[in-house]
């Protein structure tokens, strides 16, 4: 009886110590990550498949992965272990994208090893799935970073399909590159025919995925015309630049354009690893001056004094032409830069020529004519003779000015019919009656 | 002078959309600026008076020189100090003082107004007043009448003005019904009644107006006037 207990105590231990290894060990399990190292600027997806010893030999391991970004799928991997240690792995490394979001699913399945053919109809080959992993079939287990899928021991079981797709497992952990951007410096403002500079900062680029091109290209207006471009220097491959500064006519008309002609600079950057990235500013060029030059008739004059001298009984008398001189206006030209320079000397310059002996103005403040008017004063004293002078000078120069009043129309019409054949045509044109 | 402008009009107007210009008195050259800082309410509102006048006489003005300095005068032109436009006034068109800043004399001896320019001031093209033309000017006093008697020898008892803002407020008139004529008379004739209310009044039925610078000087006037009477 005592023997009797005996083995059957030992025997019981010994199916539960069998039946509780066996119910512990058959597993298997699997499990998914991803991560992004930035001074490689890769992401590296991984999912590995791995089956207990026990189940080494009635099963082969395979995992499958698929890889998203920004939620849509990207590339997929699978692998099956042959070998028999009841491990698969998969790894699936990518350059990583500035501003995207990776994640990876990871899929675990056992492979059954041993088939058999039916001899009963309908005769179809099965499989050996001893395990009952096929149970994992129906639970869609689908869960972050690790499952352990714990086999419920050995039974007889037989199933038509040889894979048996445990679950998946999926990355929480999933990367979010640092966002990368380019941004330009602000807005310009020059004269035409001045200079700008210009740059882009670049954040978020790191050494794996750096810049390896600056495109610096520029728009105009639709329609825009007296040949609208931007030169940059360097005109590409660097992230700063100077431009020329080009005023363009929009609209296209003679009185009616603007001052100001606005550029849309653009930069577009390439990086090593990432898509191109552009960023924009503007550029505008004014061809505003006004005036853009002038002769200032203000300036023309007789100046100088004639020659003076006392008689015996103290009367001052004229005694010659002295120092008097013709003054004429000089020409001031206000535009410092750009296309219009030529245009507004030229205008200018006819009416300097204007001043000149012939033309329009070619007969006022003459030293002679002034002179013939004053050539007979006499005074009681010099004070007393320069005062005259003064007041017929005076006069004399008020009679001019009204002249030049009168024919300011004249001038500035032959002016214009000479500055309006430079181009640009496009500004400092005649526009109207109220210019003359 | 090559200038930049068609007429007062669509030059005010073409700066409004771009941009405007002021110019800088002395040396340095003009350039322009990116706000506009002149405007037709501006010209109405700032300057004494706008008045429509024919230039019936012209008169050069010597500086004022003692006997001594006269004696040391090497070069004559030296006394020459400017020029007096005699304008006769057709029409006081706007008063500064209707817009309620400050006063503005109406006094305009025989209804004629005195503009004296320095030969030595700054060069504005329309400030060459043609004798017998037509002009809308807008002017103010000169200040410190009796220093400027003192520098040119001018009339003791007159009263000597200048054009204010003369690249814009100097206007040409072939005819005294002139269209910017018209406008300046609206407004003017809007905003005189010395009641406020009365002003805003009239002011609201000009922004009704179909000239859009007339109801926008109306609405400027509005703002001014509604200002003064907040104050």
């Amino acid at each position: 009886m005592k023997a009797y207990t005996i083995l059957f105590t030992v025997t019981i231990l010994g199916c539960c110590l069998f039946g509780a290894r066996a119910t512990r060990a058959q597993s298997a399990s699997g499990f998914t990550s991803i991560d992004y190292d930035a001074d490689s600027n890769t992401v590296d997806a991984y999912s590995e498949t791995d089956l207990d010893w026990n189940l080494q030999g009635d099963y082969d391991a395979r995992v499958r992965i698929w890889v998203y970004k920004n939620g849509g799928f990207i590339t997929y991997q699978e692998t099956v272990d042959h070998s028999g240690d009841g491990i698969a792995t998969v790894e699936v490394i990518l350059s990583g994208e500035p501003d995207s979001t990776y994640r990876a699913n990871g899929a675990h399945a056992a492979l059954c090893a041993f088939s058999d053919y039916s001899n009963y109809y309908p005769y179809h080959l099965f499989y050996y799935d001893n395990w009952w992993l096929g149970r994992f079939e129906q639970q869609n287990i689908n869960v972050p970073w690790y499952y352990y899928f714990l086999s419920n021991g050995f039974q007889q079981v037989a199933r038509q399909l040889k894979p048996v797709n445990l679950g998946t497992t999926y990355d929480t952990d999933t990367v979010t590159t640092p966002k990368l951007q380019v941004e330009m410096s602000e807005d310009k403002h020059i004269k035409d025919g001045e200079t700008a500079s210009f740059s882009v900062t670049i954040t978020g680029a790191t050494p794996a995925n750096s810049p390896t091109n600056y495109e610096w290209t520029f728009e105009a207006p639709s329609g825009a015309v007296n040949t609208p471009h931007v030169a940059f220097s360097p005109p590409n491959g660097s992230s700063s630049v100077t431009t020329d500064g080009h005023w363009f006519a929009y609209p296209d008309s003679a009185c009616g354009t603007s001052f100001d002609a606005t550029y849309t600079i653009k930069c577009k950057v390439s990086f090593s690893h990432s898509k191109p990235k552009t960023a924009q500013t503007t550029l505008s060029i004014n061809a505003f001056w006004d005036p853009a030059g002038s002769v200032n008739p203000n300036e023309a004059r007789v100046i100088g004094a004639p020659s003076m001298a006392p008689d015996a009984n103290g009367i001052w008398h004229i005694t010659g032409m002295g120092n008097l001189a013709r003054q004429i206006p000089q020409k001031h030209v206000f535009i410092t830069t750009g296309q219009f320079i030529t245009k507004a000397d030229a205008h200018e310059q006819v009416h300097v020529d204007q001043w000149a002996p012939g033309h329009l103005f070619g007969s006022l403040h003459q030293p002679a004519d002034y002179y013939a008017r004053i050539q007979n004063f006499t005074g009681t004293s010099q004070a007393d003779l320069v005062n005259k002078l003064t007041v017929d000078l005076s006069t004399y120069t008020n009679a001019q000015d009204d002249f030049y009043a009168h024919h300011k129309a004249d001038a500035e019409t032959e002016a214009y019919n000479v500055s309006d054949q430079i181009v640009p045509k496009f500004l400092y044109q005649y526009c109207g009656t109220n210019q003359l | 002078m090559l200038i930049l402008k068609a007429s007062l009009p669509a030059v005010l107007m073409l700066l409004g959309f771009t941009t405007s210009a002021t110019l800088h008195f002395g040396a340095s050259p003009a350039l322009a600026k990116t706000t506009a800082d002149n405007s037709l309410f501006g010209l109405a509102s700032s300057s004494d008076f706008g008045i429509v006048g024919t230039v019936s006489n012209t008169t050069g003005v010597r500086k004022r020189l003692s006997p001594e300095e006269l004696v040391k005068l090497a070069d004559l032109s030296k006394a020459l100090g400017g020029t007096i436009y005699k304008i006769h006034i057709d029409e006081v068109v706007t008063r500064r003082s209707d817009f309620g800043k400050g006063r503005s004399s109406t006094s305009f001896p025989n209804g004629d107004l005195f503009i004296f320019r320095r030969r030595d001031a700054p060069y504005f093209p329309n400030e060459f007043y043609e004798l017998g033309q037509r002009y809308l000017i807008f002017v103010n006093q000169i200040a410190n009448q009796t220093a400027l008697q003192k520098s040119y020898e001018l009339e003791p008892k007159t009263t000597y003005y200048q054009a204010f803002d003369p690249n814009q407020g100097i206007v040409r008139l072939k005819s005294i019904e002139d269209p910017l004529v018209l406008k300046f008379r609206q407004l003017g004739q809007a905003i005189q009644p010395p009641d406020l209310n009365k002003k805003l009044q009239r002011l609201k039925i000009l922004t009704r107006s179909r000239d859009p610078e007339l109801g926008q000087m109306a609405e400027e006037a509005i703002k001014l006037i509604q200002h003064k009477m907040r104050e």
